[in-house]
């Protein structure tokens, strides 16, 4: 579920509840891509802030009836490039162009975590904590039932049910082309 | 076994001999079977999994309320009139402050700074007078927000990754800046959104730049 036009109205006034709103729906999406991005918890978390400052003064030029998503995904990913180009001038490289056009390797597959980050976010919480259990930790459904003290049919079964969910949030993604 | 639960399977990581007979037999699954694989390697990469600190909504929060109060502060209150004729005074001091500056010797150079897209509005030039010990500058912008709480502007001049600091201002029109250094050595000139902070490097959120070309 994607905020609602009103919320993004909302935000472009400043509303403080509907920034909180459209933080806690895409925040951890943009932190993500920040993160994937610069490899910096610093940085990325200043990523984060840059990007809702920048997508806050330019919300009065969105169409609300779209979902924000892509919207702040571009945002994020031009912020990081940014952040990126002044630490590597800070590091003293002389030739910034160049190590931003190496860039792509980090930068590539940014939009496929931002969209694999949103899936993970619309599923429960108890849906989220099986599947760190299952891709973080890389834990068996017998040690996964321990850890959360839940019996071993519960946690296949909401494994189950959060594979199948994020199967279809993401199954609108193709294939990538060569 | 059907689509979904294929799909389920490949996500989880746990293809079998089942899911193998469904791709076998499926020419829709085939077509989606290598994005679901590079989706469940993504699944395991850690840094999928990293939470942002838990102020940093409430940092977020901050920083948009401070500039939605600065814009409020901006925009002038019908029942206070008086700021009108305060402002038109002010107007006059700030042009026989020009005037000062205008009927001085002209400016050795005159250069334009693109608005990159957080001041999309903004419209600047610089015009700078070289001295011996260094540059004084004439920083003219209209459209630009005033700074919000907690943070300033600040002019910069950078050769490379070399910057030397012209000066922090809070909100657009004549700005009278200076550097120990000169132009001809330090080509670049850009603003920035500063936090204030001990933080003497430039901050990521330029607002204008000599070098920006578009986003």
């Amino acid at each position: 579920m994607r905020v609602s036009s009103r919320t993004v109205r909302r935000f472009s006034e400043g509303d403080r509840d509907a920034v909180r709103e459209v933080y806690r729906e895409y925040g951890r999406a943009v932190f993500t891509v920040a993160l994937g991005a610069l490899g910096d918890r610093g940085l990325a978390e200043e990523a984060v802030q840059q990007t809702f400052l920048q997508a806050w003064r330019a919300a009065g030029r969105f169409d609300p009836e779209r979902d924000p998503g892509p919207w702040l995904y571009a945002i994020a990913r031009r912020v990081a490039v940014d952040l990126y180009r002044r630490e590597r001038r800070h590091q003293g490289v002389d030739n910034v162009e160049a190590e931003v056009a190496v860039l792509s390797p980090s930068f590539e597959g940014t939009w496929e975590t931002w969209q694999v980050r949103s899936a993970l976010d619309k599923l429960s919480d108890e849906e989220q904590a099986i599947m760190r259990a299952t891709h973080y930790l890389g834990l068996t459904h017998e040690e996964t039932a321990e850890r959360l003290g839940l019996p071993v049919g519960t946690v296949k079964s909401r494994s189950y049910r959060a594979h199948k969910k994020m199967a279809t949030f993401l199954g609108h993604l193709k294939e990538r082309s060569a | 076994m059907n689509c979904e639960e294929f799909r389920a399977s490949v996500l989880a990581g746990e293809e079998n001999a089942v899911g193998v007979a469904h791709l076998e037999s499926c020419a829709s699954c085939r077509s989606q079977i290598g994005r679901l694989r590079e989706m469940q390697s993504t699944l395991g990469d850690p840094m999928l999994w990293e939470e942002p600190s838990p102020e940093l909504g409430d940092q977020i929060e901050a920083l948009i309320g401070s500039a939605t109060r600065s814009q409020d502060e901006k925009a002038p209150a019908r029942h206070h009139r008086w700021w009108a004729v305060a402002a038109a005074v002010a107007a006059i001091v700030v042009a026989v402050g020009s005037l000062n500056v205008a009927s001085g010797p002209a400016p050795d150079w005159e250069i334009a700074l693109p608005a990159t897209g957080l001041a999309p509005d903004a419209v600047a030039t610089v015009s700078g007078w070289n001295e011996e010990a260094g540059t004084r500058m004439l920083l003219d912008v209209d459209g630009l927000e005033p700074a919000p709480q907690g943070y300033m502007y600040e002019l910069w001049l950078s050769d490379g990754p070399v910057h030397i600091s012209a000066g922090t201002f809070r909100s657009g029109g004549e700005v009278e800046l200076w550097a120990g250094v000169h132009r001809a050595d330090f080509p670049r000139l850009w603003v920035t959104l500063e936090p204030i902070d001990d933080d003497e490097s430039p901050a990521a959120a330029t607002v204008l730049d000599t070098g920006y070309e578009g986003a």
